[in-house]
């Protein structure tokens, strides 16, 4: 606790201070590259671009196929076989159905894609869970397995399924050139950290793509912008959610209840920053060499009701959902018991996908109470404006329990926010921290609202007859990318603080 | 209304939006090119103060599991040329993120209760044992075994370094956050050495509080939270049994509060708040303190310590270095193995007080006995009576080591963290006349450190 402070007086020669080790907290318990960090950026895509650049056009799915095998392989080469594993069984799979007009055997192959690919998944994400579950019940077993979850298992595993799934449909072709479907699964910018990009989006594109010189602007504008998102705003709310809502019960039962309410807040800012800047990022590399996948968000924050919520939140997995599960469950069109079923099952999923605990599905759950309510109950019944507040609300607490995977911990952090917890209302502490982060939160908070976009609309309408707004515009547009990347740089040098939050994922 | 741009404002648009491609693609390459510059990587930080990251050794295992990789990123973005001028600028723009008051708290610490176990009437009886026991003809601290308030912080940066600290007027104060079961293995500790010790060794233990218990008015610590240092310190003094001479430090230092006795920039004390600790010292021995006012003085500036590097967006006022150099000799042998045998040649000679002009502005507490060794010995050679202590040491001790050279003909200096050497042993065997243990009070509340005492001690 206070050996952070024991700063010895010498100059280091190689000998590790023992008392200062926790100097340096990278906060990353995994090898991932992000994209937010200088290896990525100086080394890896710098060099990943020049490459693809300077190639022939028919290379370059060559060399993004390898750059995007080592960029998976930085967190442990290793977990390429599982990668390669679920593609070449997805591949064969997709062949098989392709190549066979017998029904039954079509369904035969989706069955052995789908159980061996969420058997895969199953096993690496799930296992710890129902080995918990089963010992807290049964005494058995007696040890817990220690399953390492590989990088971006979630997200790829998805990805091929809804590849079979369409190939199953007749809604795409079967790919069938296995590096094609390789790159598919393994792409760099969307491979550990989503969006869930289908198949049939990118399916002409990995073949034949044309960049634009306005796309390869507004890919560069984008990344830029999500870096920044990322390395200046959520790494800077996520240091302060950290030390103020913090995991640890019994710092936490020390932090004023105004704490607790503005590390909550952070983290609520974080946890948006975090996910879409990574999104932005991947859409705008995307852009850079020609793919164009779909948005992930669209202003969360700023919805009227918890079901508005979760059609601007990760839309890649809602609509993922919404495709392979709810429809073919029958969607909405049922007796209304079906309908509860259906939900019930899509939310269970959702939140068991977020990870495997069980506060996640609870968390499912308690969306699905909302999304019950406001279809029996609420309606459209809430005023224009407290609609906002009301659906900010909800989402507050349901990160409350998404933050916290210790369920007993819960009731602390509830009786800490109304400071039933011997820990007061308010600390000087928690008004410095406050104060010295102030504009910092401001930006965080304008950030996950689409006011800039709104204002960079009206300033494009202005330049259209005004001179002087069109310098602006001009100048804005020329600035803007730069001015972000190289505080963005400033921001990663120290690096000291760089999570990503949805990488368990 | 107009609703596209006109074909020259678009081509204007293009011409703006190809200099930003541009820019972004020259920010790239330079920045690649920067990064493979490797004989410009930096080995260390000097704002930051520590050593950087090295390149990682490579094994199969961790090849495989990635971390090889992970280690490789690490040492790319820590040794980036050109890192400390960077965070430099970094710093300035952190101060933009809110509103930076003259006054400000960082971090938090966890306080256990003091006293919450122990106190009984034995401990009383002690205490009262103490006036005999000691030369000094007052206690040198109150006796107390009730317990005192613990305030609580309301902050902790996850894995910073900036834990418990107020920034204000310029200045940094660190905090104290008493921890029971420190306390307990520290001074079990402390007393079976005395025991084993006893008739050989006389033990002698230095509690220092930090500048926030010496120079902050109560109003003000209540802002930082956190325990009573002099109920603290009162209350491992109090419970030591007589074996052990307790010597008295928040008093005298409250009583030159107005001096200069605490960097404003760095966590460690003064060579002058040493001083009036060392006097104190001397009372509870029996000797004669030097006159400080007779020593050759030095004077550095400017200094910007620890805290200006755990800072660094924090305006602090800088520093200043004063040191006197003892009156016999500015030489001392440092040993570099952790034998601590004084009989090897694994050792160089170095001022006790430095008065190196290179010594940089983040260092300058290294000018006293070369900051954190291992083992060190110093031969007054105008003391030939066979007295001799050994000092054992974090880098507070550092201070105080110097005016000890004055009152002895032999001064070993152990730094606990760096040596291996079981002390009692060590004493027994080269027939050491005063065992001091010197410590800042945040570093004898740490577990780690009292389990380190516990460890070496025996």
């Amino acid at each position: 606790m206070l050996q952070t402070n024991i700063l010895p007086c010498k100059k280091r020669q190689g000998k590790l201070d023992w008392l200062s080790t926790k100097m340096i907290s990278y906060g990353k318990e995994r090898n991932i590259m992000v994209f937010s960090s200088l290896v990525f950026l100086f080394v890896f895509f710098s060099l990943t671009m020049a490459v693809y650049l300077f190639v022939p056009g028919r290379k370059r799915n060559l060399v993004l196929l390898i750059a995007s095998l080592i960029f998976y392989g930085w967190g442990g080469p290793m977990y390429l076989l599982l990668l390669l594993t679920q593609t070449v069984v997805s591949y064969l799979c997709a062949l098989q159905i392709a190549h066979t007009r017998n029904p039954k055997k079509k369904k035969f192959w989706l069955i052995v894609e789908c159980t061996a690919l969420l058997g895969l998944l199953a096993y690496f994400k799930y296992t710890p869970l129902i080995a918990r579950t089963m010992q807290f019940l049964s005494g058995f077993p007696e040890f817990i397995p220690d399953i390492i979850l590989p990088i971006g298992i979630s997200f790829y595993t998805f990805q091929l399924l809804s590849y079979v799934i369409d190939v199953y449909w007749g809604k795409v072709e079967v790919q069938r050139k296995f590096s094609n479907l390789l790159l598919y699964s393994s792409l760099f910018h969307q491979c550990i950290a989503g969006p869930i990009v289908r198949y049939q989006t990118v399916a002409n594109e990995i073949e034949n793509r044309r960049v634009s010189f306005s796309e390869l602007y507004s890919g560069i504008r984008r990344f830029t912008i999500g870096l920044a998102k990322k390395a200046i705003l959520a790494n800077g709310v996520a240091a302060i959610a950290d030390s103020l809502a913090s995991t640890d019960l019994e710092v936490l039962i020390q932090t004023p209840a105004l704490g607790i309410w503005l590390g909550l807040l952070c983290y609520m800012l974080q946890i948006y920053l975090d996910f879409s800047a990574y999104s932005d990022m991947a859409i705008g590399m995307g852009q850079m060499v020609g793919f164009h996948y779909m948005e992930n968000f669209n202003y969360p924050y700023m919805a009227i009701s918890v079901q508005d919520f979760w059609r601007r939140w990760h839309i890649s997995l809602s609509t993922f959902f919404r495709d392979y599960v709810y429809i073919p469950l029958g969607g909405s069109r049922q007796s209304t018991l079906i309908y509860v079923r259906n939900m019930i099952v899509v939310w269970f999923l959702t939140g068991l996908w977020h990870g495997a605990s069980w506060n996640f599905i609870l968390w499912g759950f308690y969306y699905l109470i909302f999304l019950l309510l406001e279809k029996f109950v609420i309606r459209q019944r809430i005023p224009h404006g407290w609609n906002v507040f009301y659906t900010l609300s909800v989402v507050f607490v349901g990160w409350i329990l998404f933050r916290y995977q210790d369920l007993t911990m819960l009731k602390d952090v509830f009786a800490g926010m109304f400071g039933l917890a011997s820990n007061g209302w308010f600390s000087y502490s928690v008004l410095t921290s406050f104060l010295s982060n102030l504009f910092l939160i401001g930006a965080a908070v304008i950030g996950c609202t689409n006011l800039s976009v709104w204002v960079e609309r009206i300033l494009a309408r202005a330049a259209l007859t005004n001179r002087f707004c069109f310098v602006l515009y001009s100048w804005e547009q020329m600035l803007l990318p730069v001015v972000l990347l190289l505080l963005s740089i400033l921001a990663l040098i120290g690096d000291v603080y760089n999570p990503f939050l949805y990488f368990q994922f | 209304m107009k609703k596209h741009f006109s074909k020259k404002q678009k081509r204007t648009l293009r011409l703006y939006r190809s200099i930003s491609v541009g820019l972004i693609v020259l920010c790239m390459a330079v920045g690649t090119l920067t990064g493979i510059l490797f004989f410009a990587r930096p080995a260390a930080s000097q704002i930051e103060n520590r050593t950087l990251a090295s390149f990682p050794a490579f094994s199969l295992g961790s090849f495989l599991d990635g971390s090889w990789f992970g280690q490789i990123a690490l040492w790319y973005s820590d040794t980036y040329p050109g890192r400390d001028t960077l965070l430099k600028v970094q710093h300035h723009f952190d101060q933009l993120k809110g509103i930076q008051s003259n006054e400000m708290v960082i971090g938090v610490g966890q306080a256990d209760t003091i006293g919450k176990t122990s106190s009984n009437s034995s401990t009383a009886s002690k205490a009262a044992n103490k006036d005999g026991t000691h030369n000094s003809a007052q206690p040198q601290h109150d006796t107390r075994t009730e317990i005192p308030d613990a305030h609580a912080l309301a902050e902790d940066i996850q894995g910073q370094i900036m834990e418990g600290l107020l920034v204000c007027d310029g200045a940094v104060y660190g905090g104290y956050y008493f921890v029971e079961d420190s306390y307990n293995t520290y001074t079990q500790a402390l007393e079976r050495a005395a025991k084993e010790l006893e008739g050989i060794t006389d033990v002698y233990s230095i509690l220092v509080p930090n500048n926030s218990g010496v120079l902050l008015d109560q109003e003000t610590l209540n802002k930082l939270g956190g325990s009573d240092q002099k109920q603290a310190i009162d209350y491992y003094y109090t419970n030591y049994s007589d074996l052990i001479h307790s010597v008295g430090t928040i008093d005298i230092l409250r009583e030159h509060s107005n001096e200069y006795l605490y960097y404003r920039t760095d966590h460690h004390w003064t060579p002058l708040g040493a001083y009036y600790v060392y006097e104190n010292f001397c009372k509870a021995k029996g000797i004669e303190p030097v006159d400080r006012s007779t020593l050759e003085q030095v004077h550095f500036e400017p200094f910007y310590g620890s805290y200006a590097s755990q800072l660094p967006g924090v305006n602090l006022n800088a520093d200043q270095f004063d040191g006197w150099i003892p009156k016999d000799t500015n030489t001392m042998k440092v040993f570099t193995d952790e034998e601590a045998n004084p009989g090897s040649d694994q050792y160089y000679e170095h001022a006790i007080v430095s008065p190196d002009p290179n010594i940089d502005e983040f260092n300058q507490y290294m000018r006293l006995i070369a900051g954190d060794q291992p083992f060190e010995v110093i031969d007054n050679p105008n003391i030939q009576d066979g007295s001799s202590c050994l000092v054992i040491k974090e880098s507070y001790g550092n201070a105080f080591v110097p005016w000890l050279v004055n009152n002895y003909d032999k001064v070993y200096v152990m730094d606990f963290r760096y040596s291996e050497v079981p002390i009692v042993t060590w004493c027994k065997e080269h027939e050491i006349e005063d065992l001091i243990l010197i410590n800042n009070m945040q570093l004898a509340a740490s577990t780690s450190v009292a389990d380190r005492y516990d460890a070496l001690l025996h």
